[in-house]
């Protein structure tokens, strides 16, 4: 496999995964202010920093952030920019992926470039958010299905659980600050319709009910999305999916080593009773460490003057 | 139930008839490839008339434009440079195929194999022993002074002597209903590619048709591409390492390079991912570390192949490639130097170069030319410059280009002082009666004209696509069928007549 073929691939891999995550989670938030009392302050700023990793400062609205999050061109972060830099990666490495997958990735970008950018209804930004959920999903169900098990299989993956594993500690990290301030969460049934929403972002509030038989409690539901060994959105079944993604391909032992640490840190975090500051220092510790893993890959496969 | 819902839409079951076709219009002086002169449809055509007859208005807007959304959700495209922006465009494809009779076609591809046989027998010629010019059959300027030979190309002989692997010639047919080459592409010929698709489009949008109408498929083509590059390999093992070499997703042809790299499991590449070693081999740059190249498929033009021979300011190509090929290290198809025989002048001379390196007469004709070169015919065509195309013979692309009827008088003077100044600079041919095929307009169907790109394959066997690429000029009583000035396309029916051939 050529070194720029599968660098192109791990990023088509990536945005894939950032465009979906991204729209389930502002999908997820909107559901979710749909349930609180009318007029709670929203922290819209909190969601935005979540999604794009930059402070905001100025006072922001409900629709200046759909339009930020899911169509302005400008923000490279939005779900339009992330299909499209998925397209163009995958206009260059279209012989590597099966035509279906091709061609679903070309219709969400279509159908995103052909979206004014004024004026977005409540409803027709869920129709949207669902239509870019099913299309990626549709693109994931080609590549699983028809794929060949080969290197540019585990690199377009290396590139999925990489960012999935990103974004789920961004959602985490989000939550801990929540969408509403803290002291807003006056009444537990609003805390546990916060981490319901999680749990919806995370495509993961039936498999939750399946593994924790019980009433949806916070700590639960932290200690599920962080290391639940067997839902494939956990952080730890992400990392497992990296680590296991890397063999056979030629790395020195360092780095399946670093990652296979960085799994066994998550798994002793003491999910039943950690507060919003541990939860968030957390996450910041662990995009350290998956920084560190992405640049990895990087020098090991892309860096052309190395090979 | 289901049954009954495809008779209902098979077009021929149909009772209605499609108006448009009744007014279609054949123009005088033309040859129209569905219809004769009497207005009556060809036998050749004759099925197909009558499947799209059946159509109505609605129906055939309705099939235009689930074409048209087919090609947009597929990215099939193409890039127009403007200013300083490359556009991404649909391809364009209309409903209405061309049509030919697989026995005419036979011949039409003995012809073509026959003339790149021929050649490539004289582009080897030429850079080994000069044979044909010692010989006077063409003058020894005319072709070592050409910008597209490659002194550097002198004293090799690539495998089997071939030089051009991939030639795609342009036929038109003229206003008697012969076919014709208007020019051989040697150099990096592009379209094929589109050829398969507007087939696989037509299957998705017409599906009824192809149950009734005996067509042969064009899907062999990349097979047979990849068996002409297997042939080439070097070191002659059963699976060479072929690359296809792009330059880049920015050219205009990226899709076809992406597309034919596909569909021959090859490893597409750009100049970057290649290098030569001390051992004058090629090499791509793998995640596992350098692996060896056998064959390049290249769409690069030779002037930036290498930027240690050729142009040094290319970043598209690969330092020392040059070198590795000379060597006999790595095969390049087409090869360095293969543009010689598709200069303008020499295309004069290919019905003489057929009879010299095959000692057969030429199966498929030129477009008569006049050279310059030559006094009488120079006189001629000083005489009748109003009435002829007049064209420099070492520019491409249409540039220097003079059309005698839509020309001033003072374009036709200077032209005429060009012409005296250095007569063996020029060529003249008649203005060209393209044949024309009905098209949807989206309000009628109208003659529009045509020409046709088949593709030419020689390795250790000669190859010819079965149709080729239709190009069709879209705007009434245009003759420029290039896409990026208004042109479109259409699907090539080659039909089984049971002819012999």
């Amino acid at each position: 496999m050529l070194s720029r073929v599968a660098e192109h691939l791990y990023w088509l891999g990536r945005y894939i995964e950032r465009a979906e995550d991204t729209a389930r989670l502002f999908d997820a938030t909107a559901n979710l202010i749909m349930d609180l009392p009318e007029h709670s302050p929203v922290n819209w700023n909190g969601l935005v920093e979540a999604v794009t990793a930059e402070r905001v400062e100025s006072e922001t609205t409900e629709a200046r952030v759909s339009r930020w999050l899911i169509l302005d061109a400008k923000n490279s972060s939005s779900v339009r920019s992330c299909i499209h830099s998925a397209r163009e990666n995958g206009r260059v490495v279209r012989d590597q992926i099966p035509k279906d997958a091709w061609e679903s990735l070309n219709r969400i970008d279509l159908m995103l470039s052909d979206q004014a950018l004024s004026a977005m209804s409540r409803r027709r930004r869920a129709d949207l958010l669902r239509d870019v959920i099913w299309g990626c999903r549709h693109i994931s169900g080609v590549l699983h299905g028809s794929m060949s098990r080969d290197e540019a299989w585990q690199f377009l993956r290396l590139g999925v659980q990489i960012e999935r594993a990103d974004m789920s500690s961004r959602l985490l990290d989000f939550k801990s600050t929540s969408i509403l301030p803290d002291n807003e969460w006056t009444q537990e049934s609003d805390a546990v319709l916060g981490w319901m929403a999680v749990l919806q972002a995370q495509d993961g509030y039936e498999m939750y009910r399946q593994s924790v038989n019980n009433r949806v409690r916070a700590a639960d539901a932290l200690g599920f999305l962080l290391s639940d060994r067997s839902f494939p959105r956990s952080l730890t079944h992400a990392l497992g999916e990296v680590e296991s993604g890397l063999l056979g391909l030629p790395v020195d032992a360092e780095l399946p080593r670093v990652i296979r640490q960085a799994r066994q840190w998550v798994e002793q975090l003491p999910a039943q009773r950690m507060d919003s500051d541990d939860l968030s220092q957390a996450m910041d510790q662990f995009q350290a460490r998956l920084g560190w893993v992405h640049d990895s890959i990087l020098d090991s496969f892309f860096n052309r003057k190395t090979n | 139930m289901v049954w009954a819902g495809i008779d209902y839409l098979h077009p021929l079951n149909k009772r209605s008839e499609n108006l448009m076709f009744d007014q279609y219009p054949a123009m005088d002086g033309f040859y129209d490839e569905w219809i004769d002169a009497a207005g009556q449809p060809r036998p050749i055509a004759a099925s197909v008339w009558q499947a799209f007859q059946a159509l109505s208005p609605d129906d055939m807007a309705e099939r235009q434009q689930a074409l048209e959304s087919e090609i947009k959700a597929q990215g099939i495209s193409f890039t127009v440079y403007s200013d300083s922006e490359n556009i991404d465009r649909a391809w364009p494809l209309d409903l209405l195929p061309r049509i030919i009779a697989a026995s005419e076609w036979r011949q039409t591809q003995d012809g073509l194999e026959q003339r790149l046989r021929a050649l490539n027998l004289f582009i080897n010629d030429l850079y080994n022993d000069q044979q044909v010019i010692k010989d006077g059959i063409i003058p020894a300027d005319l072709v070592l002074n050409s910008g597209n030979f490659r002194a550097e190309c002198t004293g090799i002989t690539p495998a089997h002597g071939v030089w051009a692997h991939v030639c795609g010639s342009d036929l038109v047919r003229d206003a008697q209903g012969q076919l014709r080459v208007l020019e051989d592409n040697l150099r990096v010929p592009s379209g094929v590619s589109y050829m398969l698709e507007n087939r696989n489009l037509m299957k998705r949008v017409m599906p009824e048709l192809f149950q009734s109408i005996d067509l042969l498929p064009v899907r062999g083509y990349p097979h047979a591409l990849l068996d002409t590059l297997v042939s080439l390999s070097p070191r002659g093992q059963a699976q060479p390492t072929i690359v296809v070499l792009t330059p880049g997703i920015y050219n205009s042809a990226y899709f076809e390079h992406c597309y034919l790299a596909q569909q021959m499991g090859a490893e597409l590449v750009e100049g970057a991912d290649l290098l030569v070693d001390s051992d004058d081999c090629v090499y791509m740059r793998t995640i596992h570390g350098p692996e060896r190249v056998d064959v390049i498929y290249r769409r690069v033009d030779d002037a930036f192949l290498d930027p240690e021979v050729f142009r040094s300011d290319s970043m598209l190509g690969v330092r020392g490639l040059m070198r590795a090929w000379r060597a006999g290290n790595v095969a390049i198809a087409n090869a360095p130097g293969a543009g010689v025989a598709d200069d303008k002048a020499v295309y004069a001379y290919v019905p003489e170069l057929i009879r010299y390196y095959l000692n057969e007469a030429p199966q498929i004709e030129n477009v008569p030319t006049y050279l310059c070169q030559r006094p009488d015919e120079c006189a001629y065509v000083l005489a009748h410059l109003n009435e002829l195309v007049i064209k420099p013979v070492n520019e491409s692309g249409g540039y220097g280009l003079m059309i005698g009827p839509h020309a001033s008088a003072e374009q036709i003077d200077a032209c005429a002082q060009a012409i005296r100044d250095n007569p063996r600079n020029w060529i003249a041919q008649p203005m060209l009666n393209l044949s024309t095929v009905p098209t949807f307009t989206g309000q009628q169907v109208a003659p529009r004209h045509v020409d046709l790109r088949p593709f030419v394959l020689q390795g250790e066997r000669t190859h010819c696509t079965t149709g080729g690429l239709c190009r069709v000029a879209l705007v009434e009583g245009s003759l420029v069928v290039n896409s990026s000035q208004g042109g479109g396309s259409k699907d090539m029916w080659v039909i089984d007549d049971g002819g012999a051939s």
